[in-house]
């Protein structure tokens, strides 16, 4: 995690027109992003692609940011909403629900033996489920923080987190045996 | 299972922590959508402008007549038409 001051200087370098500091909050923020998409999709390319128009629009917003806000949930909030529009189209929708079909049944005929699948695990959840848990889990998110990002109310991310926490345990747990 | 190896799981095959490629494709992409849409924006103006000179272009040739009928030598109007296009360099020049 980097200086919190810095990147606020960055943000505000950014809101007033450089992309040279933008660019530092680009790669500042590119691997959590990119995991936290990569994790909600199952799809590697799709996450990428998604990551960069995060960015992009981020861009375009950057003087709606709030100065004394927290930039990484304000990234990461676009990026979601970006998830969410991006599930509407039907087409995308099918795509994925056949790849998390696919992943559900791995996680069934899996051996035991077998490298821990978290992705499989990971689509038994709801997206918000799933985004609450590798926000607060994996990315290390405090739950204020996600909440933000998600637009949710705290007392539903941290019951999110909870549920979504004993749901993959026991996934995981039981394609272990 | 525990948290720790929770959140190692999670962030299992995670991309690089430095990644150039990405940064500069989205950098690359921030660029090509400005231009597109400063090429959209000088179009439309450009648009804008050729279709009020053709409106007001009867009349515009009738205040020539009156007006600019000693400015009948063309180096005149070539240099007053440089001298415009010059000073309005640095207001493009500060647009973009």
């Amino acid at each position: 995690m980097s200086d919190p001051s810095a990147e606020q200087a960055w943000a505000r370098d950014a809101q007033a027109g450089s992309a040279q500091a933008f660019g530092r909050l680009v790669r500042l923020h590119q691997q959590g992003l990119r995991m936290f998409l990569r994790r909600l999709s199952g799809n590697w390319a799709e996450a990428d692609d998604l990551a960069q128009e995060t960015f992009v629009t981020a861009w375009e917003r950057i003087a709606r940011f709030r100065q004394d806000g927290n930039f990484r949930a304000w990234l990461f909030g676009i990026g979601w909403r970006k998830y969410r529009e991006g599930k509407r189209g039907w087409l995308r929708r099918m795509r994925r629900e056949q790849h998390y079909n696919g992943m559900e049944q791995a996680v069934v005929n899996a051996d035991p033996g077998l490298r821990l699948d978290i992705a499989a695990a990971l689509a038994g959840l709801s997206a918000e489920q799933r985004a609450a848990v590798i926000l607060c889990l994996g990315q290390e998110f405090s739950h204020a923080e996600a909440a933000e990002a998600l637009d949710l109310p705290l007392g539903t991310v941290k019951s999110h987190v909870a549920r979504g926490r004993e749901k993959l345990i026991a996934r995981l747990d039981e394609s272990h045996g | 299972m525990d948290d720790i190896s929770l959140t190692a799981l999670l962030n299992a095959d995670a991309p690089p922590a430095q990644d150039m490629r990405f940064s500069l494709a989205v950098m690359t992409r921030i660029e090509q959508r400005q231009f597109r849409r400063n090429l959209l924006r000088n179009v439309l103006a450009g648009g804008t402008a050729t279709l009020v000179l053709v409106l007001v272009a009867p009349t515009l040739n009738l205040v020539w007549k009156d007006i600019a009928a000693p400015l009948s030598n063309n180096m005149i109007i070539a240099a007053l038409l440089l001298a415009g296009g010059v000073m309005t360099l640095p207001w493009i020049a500060q647009r973009d």
